[in-house]
């Protein structure tokens, strides 16, 4: 207990500085327009924001980051409120019963339970954070490559099987995304590979182009059909934005209840903030003593999903910071901007770096009140941004999108690589081909292989050395049965 | 051609290249039992496996959903990414020799007059000021490295 508060201790002494709050400000309140702007979500978010973090030291560029991912947190449920249109996938739910609230003229109250809840979602998350993280990274510490290399496998069949529709288009995005990883000089060897004779890819594709390509600038091109749309704005009609005790005293439980659930959601590989937040909002109704309000502007059902939104932010910060692996999209980019300023997140960054480990997590609690200060008085004035056209924001986020490709290798290859792959995430949109298990087999790909023929190497080119040891025959396992369950799941769901 | 089906076949040339080209890489196991060739080969064929079982299932199924690929009704649409793509790799190609503000300016005019047709002013503006604003955050305040052209050059910082 000791190390835990010498390590925060640690944490907000890195956190607390005038020009990490700064940056906390900034990024979250960038962060809540972008996540509050209808198509762009949290991943699109910190993608399209990465060259704000270039000339930062690591410490504050997660720090930036993490603001910029809660910001649009706060900010997702915004749009869902007030134009009954979410933000991003995991603001779904909050239309359910905050735009409902809206049109009873309860809208003030909404936007400030939101607030609120993801306030208290975002800090329960956030302790769980603090006393997880420890245990989790000194276990890791122990992993060998056999270990490594069978969570790699888990958090990989997690992903595919947690993927929407089709479990074989999930295999495929998961060998598009291998494919990727392998192109360039093979680190074992000195071998160059799926290069095609062309030099600028002898370094390997930088994972970052492709998330600028499939997240951002592809988002553009989905938005291109809706470029005219309006939304129904009525500003005036809001209100005092703040919520009544009353009001309040029905969402604490199931603030505290969705909270926990959230965390654990989110640091599963490959659970998106979007089932947490169907799952709390079931779980509230199912628990509710009116459950026949639910849907009809219920403020425990707004509040529910929206503390497990947030909290499930925090719960995709464990697998990240300890293990290296990215759960969730945003989570992704963090990662790869992570690893262009030389830090790369896993248990020895604990060790080596606990300053900026620490600092995030310290970051966390420091942002989430900076977020509840930005998005309880400036409620009105940022709901205002939802009445700017899709057509000036767009060339903007372009704008941006390919600043932060320029500042990636100082490549003009890298544009050509862009444009491709938001053309073929676009073309991946159109097929319901799912993008994180691309993504995520991308990011791991390289550990992923060196696990396996160090293993191999190990073992004398025996598979037997993935069934010997009983955490790496553990995540084996919790793969197949994970598999198993999603193949049963699908057929009951066929029939 | 369904969705499905397209997406099957997609994955089964890509995998029959992917497993082509690793067929082709030297026999190098010094100090690695398994070489670069074997994962790439798994890779591979668990891509063409994936993609002909695809394929086949969706036959089988007959619940196939056809891709709506939009050429004729989002005829604009599909012409706008054409244009932004051939925008964007110009851009790329143009900005060292420009300059940023140089480059950017004219990259922003052209991507705005395509998006939001109509507003010659408003397009003008935030042509001009998106590579103002980004210029004095980024290389200015933030110190990094931004193409010079003849602008920059001018220029006192």
């Amino acid at each position: 207990m000791d190390a835990i508060f010498q390590n925060l201790a640690i944490g907000f002494s890195t956190a607390i500085t005038a020009y990490n709050i700064l940056w906390v400000f900034i990024g979250g309140l960038l962060g809540t327009v972008m996540g509050m702007l209808p198509g762009l979500g949290p991943a699109t978010g910190v993608a399209i924001l990465i060259p704000i973090t270039y000339g930062m030291n690591p410490s504050t560029a997660l720090i930036t980051m993490c603001a910029v991912y809660y910001g649009a947190m706060f900010g997702g449920s915004r749009a869902s409120i007030m134009i009954n249109t979410p933000g991003d996938a995991s603001a779904i739910v909050s239309c359910f019963d905050g735009y409902p609230m809206t049109k009873n003229g309860e809208a003030g109250a909404a936007l400030a339970i939101s607030a609120i809840a993801s306030f208290i979602g975002g800090t329960i998350g956030m302790l769980f954070l603090v006393f997880l993280t420890g245990p989790i990274a000194d276990a890791a510490l122990r992993f060998g490559p056999a270990e490594m290399f069978s969570l790699m496998l888990f958090a990989l069949v997690a992903t595919i099987t947690l993927a929407e529709g089709s479990l074989l288009k999930g295999v495929i995005a998961m060998c598009i995304g291998f494919m990727l990883s392998t192109i360039g000089i093979d680190a074992l060897t000195g071998i160059l590979r799926f290069t095609y004779g062309v030099e600028e890819l002898q370094d390997g594709i930088d994972f970052l182009v492709v998330m600028i390509g499939v997240y951002a600038i592809c988002e553009v091109f989905k938005n291109l059909k809706n470029l005219e749309t309006k939304y129904n704005l009525d500003s005036k009609s809001i209100g005092k934005v703040w919520v009544s005790w009353p009001q309040f005293k029905k969402c604490i439980m199931p603030m505290l209840r969705s909270s926990p659930l959230g965390f654990f959601v989110g640091v599963l590989p490959g659970m998106g903030a979007s089932i947490a937040t169907f799952m709390s909002y079931a779980m509230e109704k199912n628990l509710s003593k009116t459950p026949e309000k639910f849907g009809k502007g219920a403020i425990e059902g707004l509040a529910a999903p929206e503390a497990a939104n947030n909290s499930c932010a925090a719960g995709a910060m464990v697998p990240l910071l300890t293990l290296g692996i990215p759960g969730s999209g945003t989570t992704a980019v963090m990662l790869g901007a992570l690893m262009m300023l030389g830090v790369k997140p896993g248990p020895i960054l604990f060790s080596q770096y606990p300053e900026i480990a620490w600092g995030v997590i310290a970051s966390i609690l420091i942002g989430n009140i900076i977020l509840v200060i930005i998005n309880l008085p400036l409620a009105i004035p940022l709901v205002q941004l939802l009445k700017l056209p899709q057509r000036v924001m767009m060339p903007l986020i372009l704008g941006m999108a390919f600043m932060g490709t320029y500042f990636l290798n100082y490549s003009s290859f890298d544009f050509i690589l862009v444009m491709g792959f938001a053309l073929g995430g676009y073309i991946f949109s159109k097929l319901e081909i799912p993008l994180p298990p691309m993504i995520l087999a991308l990011i791991l790909g390289g550990t992923t292989e060196q696990s396996f023929r160090n293993s191999m190497s190990l073992s004398d080119g025996s598979l037997g050395i993935f069934f010997s040891k009983p955490i790496s025959v553990t995540l084996i396992a919790l793969a197949g049965l994970s598999l198993v369950y999603s193949l049963l799941k699908r057929r009951k769901h066929a029939q | 051609m369904s969705k499905n089906f397209m997406s099957g076949l997609l994955s089964l040339v890509l995998g029959a290249i992917y497993f082509f080209t690793a067929t082709q890489f030297p026999e190098v196991t010094a100090g690695d039992r398994t070489g670069p060739k074997l994962f790439p080969l798994i890779i591979g064929s668990v891509a063409m496996i994936a993609g002909g079982l695809l394929c086949v299932l969706d036959r089988r199924s007959g619940k196939s959903k056809p891709i709506e690929w939009g050429f004729v009704a989002d005829r604009a649409v599909w012409s706008k990414i054409l244009v932004i793509m051939l925008l964007g790799i110009s851009y790329g190609l143009v900005l060292d020799s420009w300059g940023y503000l140089v480059a950017t300016t004219i990259f922003m005019f052209c991507i705005t007059m395509l998006i939001n047709r109509g507003h010659f002013v408003q397009n003008l503006l935030i042509s001009i000021l998106f590579p103002v604003v980004t210029y004095a955050a980024f290389a200015v305040a933030l110190q990094l490295s931004l193409p010079r052209g003849i602008i920059e050059n001018m220029l006192p910082f």
